[in-house]
């Protein structure tokens, strides 16, 4: 089991310009792995459920939603252009860094700095129009699991992915 | 919310693409909530969750093996062990070392996937062989 938090003891030194991000194993097997196993990464993407992008906010008002929300805003925050990645004993902790970082963001601001993501036909493609983002999004998941298992990447094929697409 | 439409299958009603190319598998994950869909990675990540946990790492074999037609009891375990053996069949596609490249689609409520492979595609009706050597190891 993981836990998201408020973040690892020292966080003191952060910039108010940055975001802190942070994820625990709790699972003793796998802290040794806390490090490749991209298992942080997922968690605060995986946020992205509890987000509404219509409002801005979470999608509830429970303490995990929150946390989770603003895991996936602070990942994606538009103007965000540093990022660092740190280990400290059984967490991971991020700082996101950008010049529109501010602490306890409006949802105005949240909305502005969280685009909503545009799945759309790739119509230069030569082969035929296919969904560009879809493919990027499952191609991505299925090499990050590839990874995980030391097994090559595959990539996408762009004139398939314009058959099926028919 | 939990959608429990949300399956790879290999049923008939499935959307038929014609790929001629031999080195091809091509694979369906259906769901009722196409939103879903077409948004999230749900058909990947169920390809890995819940098809790996079909596949045997110290056998590398799909766990369904070995249970003989003569072994089911009834058509719900028998449909259970089709079920796991398409779940472990993706799972082994999916991942296998010499898959190069893949394309997704969505149709209807299905996610259609197209994998090809390079050399040495997994055979569909090799359950029981074995696949070590292209099986990606841990």
């Amino acid at each position: 089991m993981s836990v998201r938090g408020a973040g690892a003891s020292s966080d003191t030194t952060r910039p108010d310009t940055c975001f802190s991000i942070s994820f625990q194993q709790t699972v003793a097997s796998k802290k040794a792995s806390l490090a490749t196993s991209g298992d942080a990464m997922q968690d605060w993407w995986n946020g992205k459920s509890e987000y509404d992008s219509a409002t801005g906010a979470p999608k509830s008002k429970t303490s995990a939603s929150e946390t989770a929300s603003n895991n996936y805003m602070k990942m994606v925050w538009k103007t965000a252009d540093k990022v660092g990645f740190g280990i400290e004993g059984s967490w991971v902790v991020a700082w996101v860094c950008g010049t529109t970082v501010t602490a306890s963001p409006k949802t105005d601001v949240i909305k502005a700095n969280v685009p909503a993501k545009k799945c759309q036909e790739d119509t230069t493609n030569p082969t035929g129009s296919f969904n560009v983002c879809f493919n990027d999004m499952l191609v991505n998941q299925l090499n990050t699991y590839r990874r995980e298992h030391v097994t090559d990447d595959v990539s996408l094929d762009k004139t398939v992915a314009a058959e099926l697409y028919k | 919310m939990t959608d429990s439409t949300a399956k790879w299958d290999n049923v008939d009603s499935k959307p038929s693409i014609s790929l001629t190319d031999t080195n091809f598998e091509q694979m369906w994950f259906y769901s009722s909530d196409t939103t879903a869909l077409m948004s999230e990675t749900k058909s990947v990540k169920d390809m890995y969750t819940n098809g790996g946990a079909q596949y045997d790492w110290a056998t590398w074999k799909c766990k369904v093996v070995g249970t003989a037609a003569t072994d089911v009891a009834d058509a719900a375990t028998a449909k259970k062990a089709y079920d796991d053996m398409v779940l472990c069949n993706q799972f082994r596609q999916l991942m296998w070392t010499t898959a190069s490249t893949v394309a997704f689609a969505v149709r209807d409520n299905w996610v259609v996937a197209a994998v090809k492979f390079s050399s040495n595609k997994p055979s569909l009706t090799a359950y029981a062989g074995d696949f070590g050597t292209n099986s990606a190891t841990l």
